[in-house]
Order: C-alpha cells, then sequence, then structure tokens
C-alpha cells in the first residue's frame, strides 16, 4: 500500500464505505419498487424480531387490560347475559327465516368463498422516516400474501397495497398517503375521475381534475374505479375536503382518507384478483 | 477470545436499539421521532473502539433504519456512517466524557446527522422530510438526554471506559 494511503488508513475506508452505500442507492434505481438484494436480507433478519416485539408488547398491554377492566366484569357479564337472550331469540328467528329462503345454499357458498378470500391481520410496525408512507404486517408468504394485494381496514375502507419485501410472515404495505402511491378514483355519482396519491402528511390528493370541472364539491365521496388495475372498483377511500382552483390546467383537490391512517391495527388483505370484478 | 467477545457485544448492541426501537414505535411514531436510538449506539461503539470502528456499526443502523422505510435504503446509512467517524475521532482529540459535554457533543452529533440525512433525502427523493408536526427538529435535544443518561449509566456499570 502506498505511505500517503497507509496514513489514511482511516479516511481511505471511510470512503469506500460510504462509495458502497452510494452504489446502494444507484442500484435502486432500474431496480423500480423492487428492493435490492441487501435491503431485502435486512428487511428478513430483522422482521421477526419486531414481530417478536409486537406480539410481547400486545402481551403485555392485554394482559393489564384484562387484569384493569376484571372490576368490571360482572356487571357487563349480566347485562351480555340479557343481551344474549334476546339475540339467541332473534337468531332463532332469523334461521327460520332463512330455512325458508329459496336461495339459502347459494348465500352460505357465497359468504363462504368471500370469508376464504381475506386475511386478517395486523400492523407491526410502521415506516422509520415517514408515518404515513409504509407500514409492516404480521402476515406473508405462507398465510398468502402476494404483491399488490389490496388492504382494506376494519370498516372496509381502502388502506393502501402489499409491496415487496415480503417474508414467510411479514410484509410490507404502501399506504394510499404516501405521495409514491397512486390509485385510480371515481367521484361517487358523478361522471369525474382522477388520480388519488398521498400528500405524504396524511391525506391525499385527488389529481388531473380540469379546472373548468364544476363537478367535484367538498363532501363528495371518492371511491375506486378499477382502472389501475390493482384495486378493485367501488371500495370506499376517502371524502372531498377542500377545492381549489388554480391557473394551472387541474384543480387542488384534497381528499381526507376514510381510513384512521395513525391509528392503523387490525386490517384485511384481499386476495380478489381484480379480474374477478370484471 | 476479545474477537467473539467483541463481535458479540457488537450485534447485542444493535439488536438492543432495534428491540427500543420497536417499542417506541409501538407506543407512538413521535417519539421515535424525538429519540434516534441507532445513533446513540452508534456514538457508543464509535466512544469505545474509535471512528473506523464508529463508521461501520453507523453503516449497519443507519442500513437497518432505512430497509423499514420504503424506497429509501442507503440515505441514513451515509449519514449515520458519517456520523459514526466523526465522533470516534472527535473524542480522541477532546475530553467529552463530562456530563454537560457530553450532552454538548451528543446535541451536535444528532443535529449534524439530521442535517446531512434530509439534505441527502431531499437531494435523492425530490421531496421534503416528514416532520410529524415538527417533533423531528427536537431530536437533537430528546437524542442528547437520552445518550447521556445510557452512556453514562454504561460507564458506572463499568462496560464503557473513560479513557
Amino acid at each position: 500500500m502506498p505511505l500517503h494511503l497507509k496514513k489514511n488508513k482511516n479516511v481511505v475506508v471511510l470512503v469506500l464505505l460510504i462509495l458502497f452505500q452510494l452504489i446502494l442507492i444507484s442500484f435502486q434505481v432500474p431496480l423500480g419498487d423492487e428492493p435490492a438484494l441487501f435491503e431485502k436480507t435486512i428487511f428478513v433478519i430483522f422482521s421477526p424480531l419486531k414481530h417478536s416485539v409486537h406480539f410481547l408488547v400486545e402481551s403485555v398491554t392485554t394482559g393489564w387490560k384484562n387484569y384493569v377492566s376484571l372490576h368490571s366484569v360482572r356487571k357487563e357479564n349480566e347485562e351480555l347475559r340479557k343481551r344474549l337472550f334476546f339475540l339467541s331469540q332473534e337468531n332463532s328467528l332469523l334461521k327460520v327465516l332463512l330455512d325458508k329462503f329459496e336461495e339459502e345454499k347459494k348465500i352460505r357458498e357465497l359468504l363462504g368463498k368471500k370469508y376464504q378470500k381475506i386475511i386478517a391481520a395486523r400492523v407491526i410496525g410502521r415506516d422509520t422516516s415517514n408515518d404515513y408512507r409504509s407500514g409492516i404486517i404480521n402476515r406473508g408468504s405462507l398465510d398468502g400474501v402476494e404483491k399488490d394485494m389490496v388492504i382494506l381496514d376494519k370498516n372496509g375502507f381502502l388502506v393502501g397495497r402489499i409491496v415487496k419485501p415480503i417474508t414467510f410472515r411479514e410484509a410490507r404495505i404502501q399506504l394510499i398517503t404516501d405521495e409514491k402511491s397512486g390509485v385510480s378514483v371515481d367521484i361517487k355519482g358523478k361522471k369525474v375521475n382522477g388520480i388519488v396519491s398521498g400528500n405524504g402528511k396524511g391525506a391525499c390528493l385527488l389529481k388531473y381534475v380540469l379546472s373548468t370541472d364544476t363537478q367535484v364539491l367538498q363532501g363528495d365521496k371518492v371511491i375506486t374505479n378499477g382502472v389501475d388495475g390493482i384495486y378493485p372498483p367501488g371500495i370506499e377511500l376517502g371524502i372531498v375536503s377542500e377545492v381549489r382552483s388554480t391557473s394551472s390546467l387541474f384543480k387542488d383537490i384534497r381528499v381526507d382518507t376514510l381510513c384512521d391512517i395513525t391509528g392503523l391495527d387490525h386490517i384485511a388483505v384481499l386476495r380478489i384478483k381484480i379480474k374477478e370484478f370484471f | 477470545m476479545p474477537a467473539f467477545k467483541d463481535f458479540f457485544e457488537t450485534i447485542l448492541g444493535i439488536l438492543l436499539a432495534f428491540i427500543i426501537y420497536s417499542l417506541l414505535s409501538n407506543i407512538s411514531f413521535k417519539i421515535v421521532l424525538l429519540f434516534n436510538v441507532f445513533l446513540v449506539t452508534v456514538i457508543y461503539f464509535a466512544l469505545k473502539k474509535g471512528e473506523l470502528y464508529g463508521a461501520f456499526i453507523g453503516m449497519i443502523c443507519g442500513l437497518i433504519h432505512d430497509s423499514f422505510s420504503i424506497e429509501v435504503f442507503g440515505v441514513a446509512g451515509i449519514s449515520m456512517t458519517l456520523m459514526g467517524f466523526l465522533a470516534g475521532y472527535f473524542s480522541k482529540k477532546i475530553n467529552i466524557y463530562p456530563p454537560l459535554r457530553m450532552f454538548v457533543f451528543i446535541f451536535l452529533i444528532t443535529g449534524i446527522n439530521l442535517i446531512i440525512w434530509a439534505s441527502l433525502y431531499s437531494f435523492v427523493f425530490s421531496e421534503s422530510i416528514f416532520t410529524g408536526g415538527g417533533y423531528i427538529f427536537f431530536q437533537p435535544l430528546g437524542t442528547a438526554v437520552l445518550g447521556l443518561i445510557l452512556i453514562h449509566l454504561l460507564i458506572r456499570l463499568k462496560i464503557l471506559n473513560k479513557y
């Protein structure tokens, strides 16, 4: 090794480490949304640990909640017994009605199929740089999770989609509030469509609605239309909260999400392919 | 077996940082913005083993941070590599162990790390960083308090030698 390099060995190593990372960054450009191999490896190693920490926190929290709630259990139990009595009555009445229904078998089959097409999951981690960009869920390829599967919250509102990396038991989700996300949408009940993407701050923007358009109003509901080939049509996404005309070709339209992005916990992964909708 | 001990300690340190980070993120994302646990780990190893080791741990911790964020891989890695190197280099030149100096030292390192990370992020992705309602600007303060407590605790426990 030349003498001047030997003297500055530490600086040379530092430069090499930085160069290595610059190469990693530049590798991501041709890969698009596909994560680099090195990133995948780190994700595969550390995501089970995140899963375990979440499980531990959840167990402690649930244990504590259970302990606290013991105090009100008796009263609640009595109320539940009363409700159970009435619900049992209602249930038997409904069963009689259902038996009379000609299409009963068909309904049961249909419900069974739909149930199989949902994977219940929980959010176990959020994006380290921006809470509103992505998250990690506790379901992976072994549970049948695949790229571009659609995520809904517990009320059926759109949350996002599955992106890579997907490990055996964990997967990353891209939220609709991510600036890089794009959902093709319609305004419910109106002949207006556009693309919704996140503003990176918890809300969304409806893009490509012409400034001359007068149909979009505050309070309008935004639903998916399926044109993007990922999100099935008819899923409710948000409500128009602000419409501003600008000097440019398109309007500035802010959309507030219907799902609670910051409080996401239980979610549903849809295994239905968009082709099944057309 | 000092090499094995060092390796074990490094792995344990990184795992602990990741576990604390995961615990904090389970409480609230805003707390994660306040305390840069990974950087405290980087500073600890830089103080203990010098600038090269600090830079290497900085790279590992930064890449772990990046791998749990969508589309950002290598940005935090670069800033933490630089900070690991700087922390190790300056800790050899200046006595940073008195509490006030340690506080100012970690405060400055976190501040510079934030500036480099934000600049790189904006340059690479052409967008501004997520400030979490301004919480991120308190990161140098939060990390300095956390780092001061943790590093002095490790000195008390004789895990980290002062000089």
